[in-house]
C-alpha cells in the first residue's frame, strides 16, 4: 500500500514536470511563430581562360670584347615560341637591375662579384643573372621594334585568325663598365629584358664579358627540338690601337725584351671538334675566303681559309677580322664531345717583321697547351679547351 | 484510478509530440527556387548580362550552357587573360520585366555575391581570387546613369513594382593576382579562372 502511494506521487511529479514543459513549448510558439519567406535565386558563370606568354631570344651566352670599358652585343627578340605566339601587347624595357638578392630572395647591398646575384621575378622567385652584373650599366642603343604611348619598345599584338602575328625586334645593347678597377678575368654579366607588359616578368641573357681582343663562349640550344652546341666568337673593334681619354695609343707587348706591335690584322683561329657535327649550312652566311689573301685587312667578315671534315670530327680554319660577332653550330653526335682553338695574333717585331704567333697569356690571350690527336692534324698542336663534355 | 493515470499520460504524451514537432518545425530551413508560386503574388527579380571588360577593354564573351547532374548552367566564356588582370563584369538587376511581363509582388531584399578561384592544371592547385561587388541605380527609362558606383556591402531593398521600379547596375571586379604564392610563369599554361555570381533574393514576410 506504501508502495502504491510513493508510485502516485512520483507519476504526480512526472505529470507536473510534463505540464510545465507543455507551458513553455506553448509559450515559445506564442512568442515566435513559424514563419516562412519566398526565396529566389539566379545564379551565373565567368570561365576565362588563360593565355600564355611567349618570349624568348635567338641568343644566350653571348661573348663580348670589351674596350675602353664599352662593348655591344647583338641578338634577336621574339614575341613568340615555335609556332606559339603571344596574343597580347608586350612592352619591355633594358636596363641595369636596381636591386639584386640572393638565392632565397634577400637583397644584397654591395655584391662583390664572388657571390652567386639573382633578381626577382613578378613571383618573387630568384632567378640567377651573372655575378659581375652589377658593375655594368645596359642601354638599347639600336632596336628596329615598335614603341608604346609609354615610350617603352613594345611588341603590338596584331590578330592572325585565331592566333597573333609573330615579331622580331632587332636589338643592340650597350655594356657600360661603371667599376673603377681593372677587368682581371672574363666577367659573367647578364642583360636583363624587364618586361612591363602583360605582365612584369625578367628574361635573362648571359654574357661573357673580356678584355680579351677575341672572346669565346658556348651555349647549348634547342633548334626543332634538337640540343645544338652553339661556338659565339666576337672579337674587339680595334686590335692595334686602344683609347685612353679621347686618345688612340698604339697596343704594344713586352715578351722577354721583345717589343711587338699588334696589327688591325685578323686573327687567326683553327678550331678542332670531335664528336660533333658542324652545321655547314651557316659556312656560305660566313664569307668563304679561301684562296684570297688573308693579309688583306678591307675584309670586314670572317673568313674561311681551311675546313676539313670527317663523320664526327673536323677542323676548321677561320680569320676573324676586327668587330666581328658571329656563332658556328655543332651538332653532338655522343654524349661526350670537346672543341679545342687554336688563336693566333697578327704582330709586328721592332722590324717591322708581320708574324702570327700563338695567342696565350703573355699577349693577354688563353692559355695553350700542346696537344696531339688533333683532327686533320699530324702534329701535336698548341690549343686551349673551348668545350668538353 | 491506475486506468484514469495512463489516459492523461497518454494525452499528455500525445500532446508533447504535437507541440514539440510544430516547435522544431521553425528551425528547418526549407527553400524552393521556384520562379512562380501557385498562391499569390510572386518574388521576383529580373537579371540582365551586360559587358566583360578587361583592364577596362571591352572583350567578347561568348554565352554557353553545360549540363552538370542533369541540371543546365549559363556561362560565360572568354580567353587571353592573364596574371595581373583586371577582370570586370557588368549587370542589371531590376524589380520588372516589361518583355516578359513579369514584376516584382512582394516586398523584400537582395543581394548579389561573387566568388572566384583560378586554377592551375599544372600544378594541380586552385587558388582563391577575391572579387568585389559595387552597384549603383540607374534610371528605368535607359537614360544614362549618372550616379557613382558604390561598394555592396549589405542587402538592397527589392520593392514591389507596383509600388517602385527600380534598376541596379553592378560591377564584379576581380583582379587576378599576379604574384600568386609558389607559383611561376610555366604553372599558368591551361590556367582558368571562375568567377561564380549569384543573386539571391528572400520576401521580408
Amino acid at each position: 500500500m506504501v508502495e502504491k502511494e510513493r508510485f502516485y506521487k512520483r507519476l504526480n511529479l512526472v505529470l507536473i514536470l510534463l505540464f510545465f514543459i507543455i507551458i513553455i513549448l506553448l509559450i515559445n510558439i506564442t512568442v515566435n511563430p513559424t514563419s516562412s519567406r519566398y526565396i529566389k535565386q539566379e545564379k551565373d558563370e565567368i570561365l576565362a581562360s588563360y593565355t600564355a606568354l611567349y618570349f624568348n631570344s635567338d641568343s644566350n651566352n653571348l661573348s663580348l670584347s670589351l674596350e675602353n670599358d664599352i662593348g655591344h652585343v647583338s641578338f634577336k627578340l621574339m614575341n613568340y615560341l615555335g609556332e606559339d605566339v603571344t596574343k597580347r601587347d608586350i612592352e619591355y624595357v633594358i636596363q641595369k637591375p636596381s636591386q639584386f638578392y640572393d638565392s632565397q630572395g634577400r637583397e644584397i647591398t654591395n655584391p662583390t662579384g664572388e657571390e652567386d646575384l639573382y633578381v626577382l621575378d613578378v613571383w618573387g622567385t630568384p632567378k640567377k643573372v651573372g655575378n659581375d652584373s652589377y658593375k655594368y650599366q645596359t642601354e638599347i642603343v639600336q632596336n628596329d621594334g615598335e614603341i608604346s604611348t609609354n615610350g617603352n619598345y613594345c611588341f603590338v599584338y596584331e590578330p592572325l585568325g585565331s592566333s597573333a602575328i609573330g615579331k622580331i625586334h632587332n636589338v643592340t645593347i650597350q655594356l657600360t663598365r661603371e667599376l673603377d678597377s681593372e677587368i682581371q678575368r672574363a666577367e659573367n654579366v647578364s642583360i636583363v629584358v624587364q618586361l612591363i607588359k602583360p605582365y612584369r616578368e625578367v628574361f635573362i641573357i648571359d654574357v661573357i664579358v673580356s678584355n680579351q681582343l677575341i672572346v669565346f663562349s658556348n651555349n647549348v640550344r634547342d633548334l626543332f627540338e634538337t640540343k645544338i652546341e652553339t661556338l659565339y666568337i666576337q672579337s674587339s673593334n680595334i686590335y692595334s690601337h686602344y683609347k685612353v681619354d679621347d686618345m688612340f695609343f698604339k697596343r704594344t707587348v713586352n715578351i722577354d725584351d721583345q717589343i711587338y706591335e699588334y696589327t688591325s690584322k685578323a686573327f687567326l683561329v683553327t678550331i678542332y671538334w670531335q664528336d660533333l657535327l658542324l652545321n655547314l649550312n651557316q659556312l656560305k652566311d660566313i664569307h668563304i675566303g679561301i684562296g684570297e689573301n688573308p693579309s688583306n685587312i678591307d675584309i670586314t667578315k670572317p673568313y674561311i681559309i681551311g675546313y676539313n671534315a670527317t663523320y664526327g670530327s673536323g677542323m676548321l680554319k677561320i680569320y676573324v677580322p676586327q668587330a666581328s660577332d658571329f656563332y658556328l653550330d655543332f651538332l653532338p653526335i655522343a654524349t661526350n664531345y670537346q672543341i679545342d682553338a687554336k688563336v693566333e695574333v697578327c704582330v709586328k717585331d721592332v722590324l717591322n717583321n708581320e708574324m702570327y704567333m700563338i695567342y696565350n697569356e703573355a699577349f693577354g690571350g688563353y692559355q695553350h697547351n700542346n696537344k696531339d690527336n688533333l683532327p686533320f692534324e699530324e702534329n701535336s698542336e698548341d690549343v686551349f679547351n673551348l668545350i668538353t663534355k | 484510478m491506475k486506468k484514469k493515470y495512463i489516459i492523461v499520460l497518454y494525452l499528455i504524451f500525445v500532446l508533447v509530440v504535437i507541440l514539440t514537432s510544430s516547435t522544431l518545425a521553425k528551425y528547418i530551413k526549407v527553400t524552393t527556387t521556384k520562379n512562380t508560386f501557385i498562391i499569390g503574388n510572386k518574388l521576383f527579380f529580373n537579371y540582365e548580362r551586360s559587358d566583360l571588360f578587361r583592364n577596362d577593354q571591352l572583350i567578347v564573351g561568348v554565352e554557353t550552357e553545360y549540363e552538370e547532374n542533369g541540371i543546365v548552367h549559363k556561362r560565360i566564356e572568354t580567353m587571353n587573360i592573364m596574371p595581373g588582370d583586371n577582370i570586370t563584369y557588368h549587370f542589371f538587376v531590376s524589380n520588372f520585366n516589361d518583355k516578359t511581363l513579369e514584376y516584382n509582388g512582394i516586398i523584400g531584399q537582395f543581394i548579389p555575391i561573387a566568388s572566384g578561384f583560378i586554377a592551375l592544371p599544372v600544378k594541380g592547385e586552385t587558388f582563391d581570387v577575391d572579387c568585389t561587388i559595387m552597384y549603383r541605380a540607374v534610371p528605368i527609362d535607359g537614360s544614362m546613369a549618372t550616379d557613382q558606383f558604390t561598394l555592396l556591402t549589405d542587402t538592397l531593398v527589392l520593392p514591389t513594382s507596383g509600388e517602385q521600379k527600380v534598376k541596379y547596375e553592378f560591377v564584379v571586379s576581380c583582379i587576378l593576382d599576379d604574384q600568386l604564392a609558389d607559383t611561376t610563369s610555366d604553372d599558368y599554361f591551361g590556367a582558368q579562372l571562375s568567377i561564380y555570381l549569384f543573386i539571391n533574393a528572400a520576401s521580408n514576410i
